[in-house]
């Protein structure tokens, strides 16, 4: 239904870049750069006044739609093209927002108005919290001003008629096709792959009926008990459900159904031909939804583990869960929170309430050392019951149950092992998994994950991420191998409730002088180009400006650089301390060590490592000088580090965000791009053009001509090299970013191997396999497959 | 003997001298350079300046995002 | 007021030549703000001229500022003149212009005049609804022609936003100017007397007399009820053509036998002043806050509650528009967008006032009319555009030596020639008028 207005920048490229495998979605937004680049910089096609008319066309639907005339007293309009704006200031904005959010992805959502779309993923993953077809209908219609366009309500049904219909459910270690309508299962086992997978029900217990061949169950109503005593929400607010406004009272269906009247069908299959099943479902137009029935699980063994009496869960935290534990299972599916608004601790609290062995997927091995202190704070588990697989501590896993820490590189390599490594890897491989939780699971490529997912049998898997981008290709992913997604929170909100500290955002503009711009204009290298911006005299005065008046009162700096001569340039000359790759791990540690607990030690600088290596301590303000490309991953990651609340100072901005940009250069278009996500959750950037009292400052350095033109000579004297971002050639365990987009990443390791191998690119089962076979696709599955490359 | 020149004086910020200075070649028209902030356009006719002012929308189209460079529904 | 002005600007001769009628006094006098309307009555039966000094005293202390204000109004208006005293010990004095006075004791006195007969009453006249809606609809035509390249505007219309600054000729159609932009701003009384004054200014002194004093008059008929036409002289009866397209009188077809004021030209000199676009129906005090219906977001997007064609076109002007419900438009306000209005000569302020000044009550209270970041940023996109200032003139260089040099820039700066100079390559900039002085000066004191 949404059109796809691809970039125009692109367009040669999407063919090219879409066959590739990627590695990382880093790579693949490089790519992107790079082939601009490549083709002789930032060539923007200057789009004429009637190009952007027609572009983002006017779509008028004054006449089409019509107005309800109580429109005052609801919170939001929905266009025929999927688009609905709400009001902040309705007085049922929080139920209409919980719903929307449930129903459809958010554009943008700032203070006043947000926007949110439909689409078919959104209410996939509608239906898979449980939500039904005329549930949604009614309540869009409910809260809409206007008159509910019948182009939506087509869109509905016909995106969820057949979803939500076909469930997959692992009981007592036996897969199940399940579905309340036993015709759909029917027609599933026409198909000649799912009926080869059937098994004959090898439950003593099961009930079969006569007629069909189907085992047939009754249905359960619990709603169930996340671990902390909290009861789930339903899905639906009571408040949306009356319809107080026309004085109706409409019996709606509660989530997910009661049950208790319901009959489900079902039969069993064999474990081996599980993913055979799924993907067919998939392209018979059935996706099967995961549900794993955890409380009736007699044979895994139980893990006792609960969340401390002490530990606080915030509401957001409980929504989020509450959207996972709905009806009494529990389902897979991704979480989105901002950074530092507490996901580790979702993560835990779904594990206390699923209560079984728990594998927790990390990007690096200090992600793995965070996550295991995590587990003791809040949670009561013991200390022998968690372990760790790394590459530098491969500890024994507890036989029973319990909780066991690694990396995705870890899982998901590919080459030989070492005897202790291949002892506990087929460990995991073995073992029935209750919950899997997948961390920062934006980061990881694609085919990463489905190494990681095939070589371990998980029940239940939770994928949580801060920064949900939502273009094509990865959301496809991540929606078939992990789940829909479940809940995303309103970063405003947060911010409102105290839970995120209130950020100040701003883009400081450096006029480049005029040698360097000179420089800019007339070299032909792009690297040297990227080396100049950065070098900038103006920029570095500007970042010592900021450092002196933040210091000054009293704030704890954190000043990245991806580009390491930068970085150790800007360092040395200021006197700061700085990490990057090649800084060993115990001098890392001191001089974190400092940075918390040293009053003089104020200011660090940090490379890309500090992106996620590394467990970056409390700072209040950050200053980037350098980064990369248009990433709005990072941009908002890097936020993050200073998103933890803090205790409000004189009640305004409690931290602050800075980015320094080089005026008049393509350094401009980067930022601005890179804000973009930001901006969407309803953040501002302001534009500072002038810093007050710069000029007149003759104690920063470069002030003088001569200090400026010296620098510039050092500049062009660098090779090409320097202009580019850092290669981390880092921890095994850590999934390496930005390395070198031509070459294949090779990880120097006893075990050697590459990057690509790691991710089981080569020779791994693709869909696209059954491209050929099966011609009719959902409109929601088309795009998986075409472009996909041959 | 003191040279004449009839033209324009241009006063801008340092980045924009330098912009105009190395676009003069391309765009064929010449410029006396006088010192940071000034340059002086010989001739100093309509197009030589419309010329100048082109590049320099060109050159701050290229350097400024906008939505409407991706897709616009997200 | 508009009216002021204009008639302020008269000369005594004009103003005394509308005094003649009466109804122009009339109306006059019901639209001065009350302290000048109590002076004229107290002067109304005083033949001679009183010192000035005395007028002091009809005021207290405390309100000696409304006092001058009024004096002053009616100075400007020629109603009331000042005797200059040349002698030390009389102080100036001062009169109700005579020719007013007359006049106006004899409107007052004769109560009994009507100003144009009344037509019987039929069934067939307009409602005030229909009037109403009439009015806007015709004046809201104006304002398209404005805000909308593609209408075409009838030529009467035309001529007059060409002449009133308001549009500029541009590649063979019409453009809005900056004037005219901010005309869009104005209330509607504002802008009526605006397009109005360079009518009256289009016509020969004669006509311009006759055509005010007709429009006063107008002012004092009753909304709803029609009048003969057959009353009226020639002047008049074209005069009244031209008003139908302001939607000022509402005529069923030229040839008709009555005419209908609207409530736009009785009201137009009393002072009132209604906003055209809200329920004209309910005559209430409307307060900006209600009027305000643009909301603009931190992350550009502007969210504005109307169905106005008019309002949308309007924001057209500086906003990309996305989306146009039944009671929402919606847009983003890009640097493009921007970009072609201030290619437009709308500045960055008149844009930022202009959202300011018609922000959604929710915008405002919640602190935010207009969200600084986009407001600076609007001036910045500005800021932009006017990176290079170019300044026509010459140049020298090559001087033999430093003398000559010197000589020469202090000789410039004498002559007020001097644009700018640069010691340490010896270069001299002066304008135009100063080459051929120059030259002289060189060439006779360096050979």
């Amino acid at each position: 239904m949404s059109d796809s207005l691809k970039r125009r920048r692109t367009t040669t490229s999407t063919s090219s870049s879409s066959k590739k495998d990627y590695n990382t979605w880093e790579d693949y937004e490089e790519d992107l750069e790079d082939i601009e680049i490549r083709s002789g910089g930032v060539k923007k096609i200057s789009l004429s006044l009637e190009d952007t008319l027609n572009k983002g066309n006017l779509k008028d639907y004054s006449k089409i739609c019509q107005l309800k005339v109580d429109n005052k007293s609801r919170p939001i309009w929905v266009c025929p093209d999927g688009h609905i704006f709400l009001e902040t200031f309705s007085p049922i904005y929080k139920q209409a927002s919980d719903f929307l959010v449930a129903i459809a992805e958010p554009v943008c959502r700032p203070q006043l108005i947000h926007e949110f779309q439909l689409t078919p993923y959104s209410l996939y993953a509608a239906v898979s919290i449980g939500l039904e077809t005329n549930d949604i209908i009614t309540v869009l219609g409910r809260l809409s001003k206007l008159a509910l366009p019948k182009e939506i309500e087509q869109f509905v049904r016909q995106c969820t008629q057949s979803y939500g219909k076909v469930k997959l459910v692992l009981q007592k270690n036996k897969y199940f096709v399940e579905s309340a309508y036993p015709e759909v299962l029917e027609y599933l086992l026409k198909d000649s792959t799912i009926s080869s997978a059937r098994v004959k029900p090898t439950l003593a217990e099961s009930v079969v009926d006569p007629k069909t061949g189907f085992i047939v169950n009754k249905g359960e109503v619990v709603g169930a008990q996340i671990s902390g005593g909290l009861q789930a929400n339903q899905s639906l607010d009571p408040v949306l459900k009356n319809d107080a406004l026309m004085n109706n009272l409409l019996e709606e269906e509660e989530d997910t159904v009661d049950n208790s009247d319901q009959q489900f069908h079902s039969f069993e299959i064999d474990p081996q031909h599980v993913e055979e099943v799924k993907k067919r479902c998939i392209q018979l137009d059935y996706p099967m939804l995961e549900e794993y029935d955890f409380r009736n699980d007699t044979v895994n063994p139980n893990l006792e583990i609960d969340l401390k009496p002490t530990t606080m869960i915030r509401p957001y935290q409980e929504k989020s869960l509450s959207k996972m534990f709905g009806n009494g299972r529990a389902r897979s599916g991704i979480i989105v929170l901002p950074c530092g608004a507490g996901k580790s601790l979702s993560g835990i609290t779904a594990a206390c309430t699923v209560k079984k062995s728990i594998l927790v997927l990390c990007t690096s091995a200090v992600s793995v050392e965070q996550w295991k202190y995590q587990f003791k704070l809040w949670s009561n588990i013991e200390e022998r019951m968690i372990s760790k697989f790394t590459s530098d501590s491969k500890e024994k896993m507890y036989t029973i149950a319990g909780v066991t820490i690694t990396t995705y590189t870890m899982v998901a390599f590919g080459g030989r092992r070492s005897a202790d490594s291949l002892k506990i890897m087929n460990e995991i491989a073995n073992r029935e998994w209750g919950l899997v939780l997948l961390d920062e699971v934006h980061v990881v490529p694609a085919a990463m994950f489905r190494k990681v997912l095939t070589v371990t049998k998980a029940h239940c898997k939770l994928g949580l991420t801060a920064t949900l981008l939502r273009e094509d290709e990865k959301i496809q992913d991540l929606n078939f191998l992990i789940g829909p997604k479940l809940y995303e929170a309103n970063w405003l909100d947060l911010q409102k409730s105290g839970f995120l500290a209130n950020v100040s955002c701003s883009e400081v503009w450096c006029p480049m002088t005029a040698e360097f711009y000179q420089e800019y204009l007339t070299n032909d290298s792009q690297s040297k180009k990227k080396l100049l911006y950065t070098m900038n005299p103006n920029k570095f005065r500007a970042c010592e400006y900021l450092i002196k008046f933040h210091e000054q009162r009293g704030d704890k700096i954190i000043v990245f650089s991806d580009n390491v001569y930068a970085l150790k340039k800007y360092a040395t000359g200021l006197g700061k301390y700085f990490i990057y790759g090649p800084t060993s791990g115990p001098e890392r540690m001191s001089i974190l060590s400092k940075f918390q607990h040293d009053p003089t030690v104020r200011t660090i600088f940090i490379s890309k490592v500090g992106d996620t290596s590394i467990d970056i301590p409390e700072a209040t303000v950050i200053i980037q000088v350098s980064s990369h490309y248009g990433s709005r991953r990072q941009e908002a990651q890097r936020l993050g580090r200073i998103l933890r609340p803090k205790p409000k100072s004189d009640g305004l901005y409690n931290a602050f965000f800075y980015s320094l940009v080089s005026k008049d250069t393509q350094e401009m278009y980067y930022s601005t791009k890179r804000q973009q996500f930001l901006i969407d959750q309803g953040y501002s950037f302001k534009v500072i053009s002038e810093l007050p009292g710069i000029d007149d400052d003759d104690k920063l350095l470069f002030s003088s001509k001569k200090e400026q033109l010296d620098l510039l000579a050092q500049v062009l004297g660098e090779g090409e090299e320097s202009g580019n971002i850092e290669k981390l050639e880092e921890d095994f365990d850590d999934i390496t970013r930005g390395g070198s987009k031509k070459q294949k990443t090779v990880v120097n390791r006893s075990q050697g191997g590459s990057l690509k191998a790691l991710s089981g690119a080569s020779g791994d089962m693709s869909y696209m396999e059954y491209q050929s076979k099966s011609n009719v696709q959902h409109s929601l599955f088309k795009n998986r497959y075409q472009g996909r490359g041959k | 003997m003191v040279h004449v020149y009839k033209g324009s004086l241009i006063e801008c910020d340092p980045p924009t001298k330098q912009f105009v200075l190395w676009i003069s070649k391309q765009e064929h028209f010449d410029v006396i350079d006088i010192d940071e902030t000034h340059l002086f356009l010989q001739g100093g006719d309509e197009r030589s300046m419309n010329a100048i002012q082109r590049r320099l929308d060109e050159l701050q189209n290229e350097n400024t995002y906008s939505v409407f460079d991706k897709d616009v529904d997200k | 007021m508009k009216i002021f002005e204009y008639l302020s600007s008269l000369s005594q001769n004009e103003l005394e030549d509308l005094y003649q009628d009466q109804w122009t006094c009339k109306a006059i006098l019901r639209t001065l703000p009350p302290r000048a309307k109590q002076y004229i009555l107290k002067m109304l039966m005083i033949d001679y001229p009183i010192p000035i000094s005395s007028a002091k005293e009809w005021t207290s202390s405390t309100s000696m500022q409304t006092h001058k204000e009024a004096l002053k109004k009616l100075f400007d208006l020629k109603i009331i003149l000042l005797n200059r005293s040349y002698q030390q010990s009389v102080s100036d004095s001062i009169r109700l212009n005579p020719i007013y006075q007359d006049n106006i004791k004899k409107s007052l006195a004769d109560m009994n005049q009507t100003v144009f007969t009344t037509q019987k009453e039929t069934n067939k006249a307009p409602t005030i609804e229909a009037l109403d809606a009439f009015s806007k609809s015709q004046w809201e035509k104006v304002l398209y022609f404005l805000s909308d390249e593609q209408t075409k505007p009838s030529p009467l219309i035309s001529e007059l936003l060409l002449t009133a600054d308001l549009t500029k000729p541009d590649n063979g159609s019409l453009s809005i100017t900056s004037e005219g932009f901010k005309f869009l701003l104005k209330d509607v009384y504002t802008q009526i007397w605006t397009l109005l004054i360079v009518y009256l200014n289009n016509n020969t002194p004669e006509k311009k007399k006759d055509l005010l004093t007709f429009l006063f008059k107008l002012s004092f008929l009753q909304l709803g009820k029609g009048y003969l036409v057959s009353n009226l002289n020639d002047l008049q009866k074209e005069l009244l053509m031209d008003l139908k397209q302001f939607g000022l009188i509402y005529m069923v077809s030229n040839q008709s036998v009555a005419f209908y004021p609207t409530r736009l030209i009785i009201s137009l000199t009393t002072g009132k002043t209604l906003s055209l676009f809200q329920n004209i129906a309910a005559e209430r005090e409307i307060s900006q806050k209600e009027q305000g219906y643009i909301i603009l977001e931190t992350n550009y997007r502007l969210y504005a509650y109307t169905s106005s064609s008019l309002q949308i076109s309007l924001l057209s002007l500086f906003v990309k528009m996305l989306y146009r419900l039944p009671n929402l438009a919606v847009g983003i306000i890009t640097r493009e967008s921007i970009r072609t209005a201030l290619i437009h000569g709308i500045t960055a302020d008149q844009i930022i006032e202009f959202v300011r000044h018609n922000a959604h009550p929710n915008a405002v209270n919640n602190g935010h009319p207009i969200p600084d970041v986009v407001a600076e940023q609007i001036k910045l996109w500005e800021a932009e555009r006017n990176r290079i200032g170019y300044t026509k003139s010459v140049l020298y260089n090559s001087f033999p030596t430093t003398d000559c040099y010197n000589a020469t820039v202090k000789f410039a700066q004498e002559q007020d020639f001097y644009i700018y100079s640069n010691d340490s390559n010896k270069t001299l900039i002066v304008n135009e008028n100063g080459n051929d002085p120059i030259r002289t000066f060189i060439r006779r004191n360096f050979g």
